[in-house]
């Protein structure tokens, strides 16, 4: 008896070694079924004497075992056949996959850098007083650096005193902010903002700008500095570099122009500088305890420099060709 | 305004090139907008030569290598004294050169960017041999008119920062760059005049000045000066009025141009026999008058325009154009000269109302300083005289003045506030000597500069003025990295801000693409917010609904999914517009309807929301509302040709939405399914039968449309639903099953007179 269970084995070891995976359900049946020839022989165990019951029962045992693994492998083999008339070059289906616009992925990842660097975020109307845009920034009527900022002007209704304006800045957003919060003051204000000129492929009437607020004391433009650079390390990579040029905005002194080395070449990328006393004392907060750096730049243009795009019209466009590419 | 680089290096004697010189402007004064040359050619650089191989094609042709600093180019070349080693000028691809463009070529099939140029190639000699070879020490790179005597300028033009007129001048833009090359520089400008006719009242008695608003019009010089010759002006003064963007005329209107330039002070002069009576009148224009301008253009004036008048009429318009008839032209033997002051801000407003822009309107409207006036007057003198040595220079200069403010103001700043600002350690001595340059006389008290602010700098009134000056001169990049010691704070974001984050992600999770447009409409409906101005008269409102936008979008696809989720505007009587969020979504394809419908249902479960829909009487579509509530929250439209959008008013569904979803605990007992399908007649509204069915029974826990089409006759139509039926306690029994079936069988009927499809 024991010979047979061997001689089982045996042959169960060699026809499952070579066999496919097609024909392990026949294997099974020949080999564990009820009548395989296996249980067949344990089954006339019982009219053995106990030792033998014992010992035959225990090796029996490990031949089930034995095959039953060796089936488990062969179920286990890939298909070697193919389903019949299947043609597995057929082309896909594509699913449609969902999209963010890039600047609002920009807008995103801008978030998400600056709330790392401790800053919270702000936002405020888009059409807004002129005084919050302009007076209160320390650009009064008539000052020639109106000029730089063209303005859509809201149609005044009778009845209403103040001049409004589509924000061509987000820095309205400061002002309120200032004035309603205490210094340590550590903002950002991404948002939609405005300007009065033709578009071409170089301006858009409707732009994405996000700009930074800190106030707090002891703020240097050594902090600017540092600030800038994480900040274009994180977006651009660590090898990018920053320079600040000298410049004028009325609402920072000193101003600069912050230039990054892009691809051989210096490239203005954004306005900054240190808050001027006059804004800070417009907003309520001691000039003389207090100072702050503040910085402003194009989310758009941060994304055709980042993805070498040439017309900012796309980005207003609807063109499906273009936002599936991001 | 465009400065000449070699009239900058005649005021300076700098040795730096004019790229090095403009560089310098950019890092410390301010950004240069464009640099161009005037030169007989431009894009030509010093190139090294590295390798040369015979062309193989062509015995006389050179293949060769050359350097031209940050690459290597393959150059075509036929001249015979090449060599290794050689600096040469190689004309780029796009150089201009006097024979024409150079472009990228294949000669022979070999590629060649650009051309090794000889004298004759590049404009410098009428006959050479070969090519030019360049000294050995040439940088490649360089362009080669900096080591060629090509008589070639560099025209530089910086940004005219608004707070910095004293830099639209030579004198001003020399001072800058003499505290940034720390050289020493002197005003040596010739001021030295001969008045020819001796009596100091001999001005006086040809020519009255009246100034009736001395606010407007804070000084007034006048000079006549006879028998003039108009011709035109010496070549050199003209090099220079053409290197910075201004048409020589005649030698009187560039004299008086050449001192704008050189000294900051627009000049005007006037045909002495054309002012009426020999009598200037400064004074408001009348309602009515008119003045025929220099340009050519006749402008109407009103009484808010300061005018420069004779006896009856106005003759220029004060501080930005004069007027044609008073202008000095051939004929003109005698002049006035006006060298004066004017009110910045009504200049700059008359200059926005008559929209003119000048170069002397520039210069007002950004402040001419009262004070500076009587060199200017001299300059001009000085020069007229030089130019034409037999006028006569009256005696007494005309000066009417309101009260001015003194030369200098004395500022008193403690440097460590500077040292503290910029975050540095620079000495007080450092300091001094940097404003010193500048031409800010300073002296160092205990701890504090006291500095004298000359009346040129009326932008420098605090520490953090005199911070940037010190700062541009030391170099901002001296400045070290140090990031902010800051106190830990919570992240702080409007929770609109965080909602919208959220509603996008969602829109970008069910497989639509955002898109951008332009708040801008043309479509006149109650409470639209207005532009003062617009663009183009497509743009004439702000959009108080974002449907139309991408509507009006251009798609060319069968299938497409889309959203936008930004601001609409709306006046509602306040100050400033009420602003709200709205997000508007598109689809085309096939069962865009329903695909909406669905996404609708699915939006709102996401954000906890329970809306009511009802259908429009007049629209294909659902207006969805809050239960028991008035307010639109958004709408589902049917727009036809397998397309359909809708909205949803963020803003307004806001407070409704849930921040947090709690975890509902899994159902253990299965579910029952049952199919049923009914015949319905077509005034039956399928929502309002699954509706019924949904609400029979609380152990209908899903009521599920999967198969409606048209029957044949009369537009009946066969409709099917899988129910799902479960308990939270219990597997169900057959017969509880049953009920429910029977249930809905007979609602159906009585109801919808809806027929049970076995």
């Amino acid at each position: 008896m024991k010979d047979k269970i061997q001689k089982i084995l045996e042959a169960a070891r060699a026809e499952l070694s070579s066999a496919k995976k097609a024909d392990y359900e026949s294997l099974r049946v020949k080999y564990l079924g009820r009548k395989s020839e296996l249980n067949l022989l344990l089954r006339q165990l019982a009219t053995l004497p106990l030792e033998e019951k014992i010992e035959l029962g225990s090796l029996g045992n490990q031949a089930k075992e034995e095959i039953t693994e060796l089936l488990e492998k062969l179920k286990e083999l890939s298909e070697e056949k193919k389903e019949s008339n299947f043609d597995p070059t057929i082309p896909g289906i594509t699913q449609p996959i969902g999209r963010l616009h890039p600047i609002t992925q920009m807008t995103n990842e801008l978030i998400d850098l600056f709330r790392g660097l401790g800053y919270s975020v702000a936002t405020g109307p888009e059409v807004e007083l002129e005084k919050y845009n302009f007076d209160m920034l320390n650009i009064p009527a008539n000052h020639p650096a109106r000029d730089e900022w063209d303005t859509f002007w809201i149609k005044r209704i009778e009845g209403k005193s103040d001049n409004t304006l589509l924000r061509t800045h987000t820095s309205p957003v400061q002002i309120r902010y200032m004035m309603e919060h205490k210094p340590p003051i550590r903002i950002i204000s991404p948002g939609r903002t405005f300007r009065y000129e033709a578009e071409d492929a170089t301006h858009s009437s409707v732009f994405y700008q996000l700009e930074g607020l800190m106030v707090d004391e002891g703020i240097t433009v050594a902090n600017l500095k540092a600030t800038l650079q994480t900040m274009i390390h994180q977006i651009i990579g660590p090898d990018a570099k920053i320079r600040l040029r000298p410049s004028y905005f009325p609402f920072t002194e000193p101003s600069f122009e912050m230039d990054m080395w892009f691809e051989g070449r210096w490239l203005e990328l954004m306005g900054c500088g240190m808050v001027n006393p006059a804004v800070l004392k417009n907003c309520g907060i001691d000039p003389e305890k207090y100072s702050g750096f503040a910085f402003g730049m194009g989310i758009d243009r941060l994304v055709m420099l980042k993805h070498n795009i040439r017309d900012i019209r796309y980005f207003l466009s609807g063109n499906l060709d273009f936002l599936e590419q991001f | 305004m465009k400065f000449s680089y070699n009239q900058l290096k005649k005021l300076l004697k700098f040795k730096q090139s004019p790229t090095q010189i403009a560089e310098l402007m950019n890092l410390h004064i301010t950004e240069v907008e464009s640099i161009s040359i005037n030169a007989p050619f431009t894009n030509v650089v010093v190139g090294e030569i590295l390798e040369i191989r015979n062309h193989p094609n062509a015995d006389k042709l050179h293949l060769v290598k050359v350097n031209i600093g940050n690459e290597t180019l393959p150059i075509v070349c036929g001249a015979n004294n090449i060599a290794v080693g050689q600096k040469i000028p190689l004309a780029l691809v796009g150089a201009k050169l006097p024979d024409g463009e150079i472009k990228e070529a294949v000669i022979r099939g070999e590629k060649s960017f650009g051309m090794i140029c000889s004298e004759t190639e590049l404009g410098l000699a009428e006959k050479s041999e070969g090519i030019l070879v360049l000294k050995a020490s040439a940088i490649p790179g360089t362009p080669v008119e900096e080591l060629l005597d090509t008589n070639a300028d560099t025209v530089i033009e910086p940004k005219i920062l608004s707070n910095r007129p004293d830099l639209m001048s030579y004198i001003g833009m020399a001072k800058e760059l003499a505290a940034v090359l720390n050289i020493d520089f002197h005003l040596k400008t010739d001021l030295n005049f001969t008045e020819t006719t001796g009596s100091a009242n001999k001005t006086i008695t040809a020519l009255k000045v009246k100034v009736e608003d001395s606010k407007l019009c804070p000084r007034y010089l006048a000079r006549v000066v006879r028998n003039v010759t108009v011709k035109p002006s010496p070549k050199w003064m003209q090099d220079i009025l053409n290197a910075s963007g201004l048409r020589p005329v005649n030698n009187i209107v560039d004299i008086a141009n050449y001192v704008m330039l050189e000294l900051g002070n627009p000049i005007h002069t006037f045909d002495w026999e054309k002012v009426g009576e020999r009598e200037v009148v400064v004074r408001l224009a009348h309602e009515g008058e008119s003045l025929f301008c220099l340009d050519g253009a006749e402008r109407k004036l009103d009484n808010k325009t300061l005018v420069i008048a004779d006896n009856k009429n106005p003759i220029a318009i004060a501080g930005i154009i004069g007027g044609e008839e008073s202008g000095v032209g051939e004929q003109t033997r005698n002049l006035v000269i006006e060298v004066a002051s004017f009110d910045k801000i009504s200049v700059r407003q008359t200059s926005k109302r008559l929209g003119i822009s000048t170069d002397a309107q520039l210069h007002f409207e950004r402040g001419v300083n009262p004070l500076s006036l009587e060199n200017a007057m001299a300059r001009v003198l000085n020069l007229i005289q030089a130019d034409s040595p037999a006028c006569e220079i009256l005696g007494g200069q005309i000066d009417v003045r309101g009260k001015l403010s003194p030369n200098t103001m004395p500022l008193r700043v403690r440097a460590e506030d500077i040292n503290n600002l910029i975050g540095v350690n620079i000495s007080l001595q450092q300091m001094t000597n940097i404003l010193n340059r500048l031409d800010l006389p300073t002296v160092i008290r205990r701890n504090d500069l006291l500095i004298k602010i000359p009346s040129s700098r009326p932008d420098i009134i605090g520490m953090n003025d005199i911070a940037e000056e010190i700062l541009r001169i030391y170099g901002t990049d001296q400045v070290p990295f140090v990031m902010p010691q800051i106190s830990s704070q919570p992240f702080e974001m409007p929770p609109i801000e965080e909602l919208k984050k959220r509603v996008r992600n969602l829109m970008e999770r069910l497989g639509f693409v955002e898109v951008y447009t332009h708040p801008f409409d043309d479509l006149p409906r109650e409470n639209k917010v207005k532009l003062e101005n617009p663009l183009n008269q497509q743009w004439t409102y702000l959009v108080d609904d974002l449907q139309n936008g991408l509507d009006k979008l251009n798609i060319n696809r069968a299938e497409y999914k889309i959203f936008e989720l930004s601001t609409t505007f709306q006046d509602l009587g306040d100050v400033l517009p009420v602003e709200e969020q709205q997000l508007a979504a598109l689809i085309q394809g096939k069962d865009a309807y329903r695909i909406v419908r669905g996404l609708v249902d699915k939006l709102a479960t996401e954000l906890g929301l329970v809306l009511q829909m009802e259908e429009y009487v007049h629209y294909s579509g659902l207006l969805i509302q809050l239960p028991n509530q008035s307010t639109v929250m958004g709408e589902i439209l049917n727009l036809g040709d397998n397309k359909a959008q809708f909205t949803l008013e963020i803003s307004r569904l806001f407070p409704y939405i849930a921040k947090e979803r709690n975890f509902i605990e899994l159902n253990k007992f299965p579910a029952t399914k049952m199919d049923m399908a009914f015949v319905i007649g077509p005034e039956v509204r399928i929502g309002e039968l699954q509706k019924m069915i949904k609400t029979i029974d609380p152990l209908v826990e899903e009521v599920e449309l999967f198969d409606v089409f048209e029957l044949s006759k009369e537009k009946d139509r066969s409709v099917a639903f899988h129910i799902s039926l479960r308990s939270p306690e219990r597997t169900l029994t057959s017969a509880e099953r049953e009920d429910i079936h029977a249930r809905i069988t007979e609602t159906a009927k009585t109801q919808f007179d809806a027929k049970l499809r076995e």
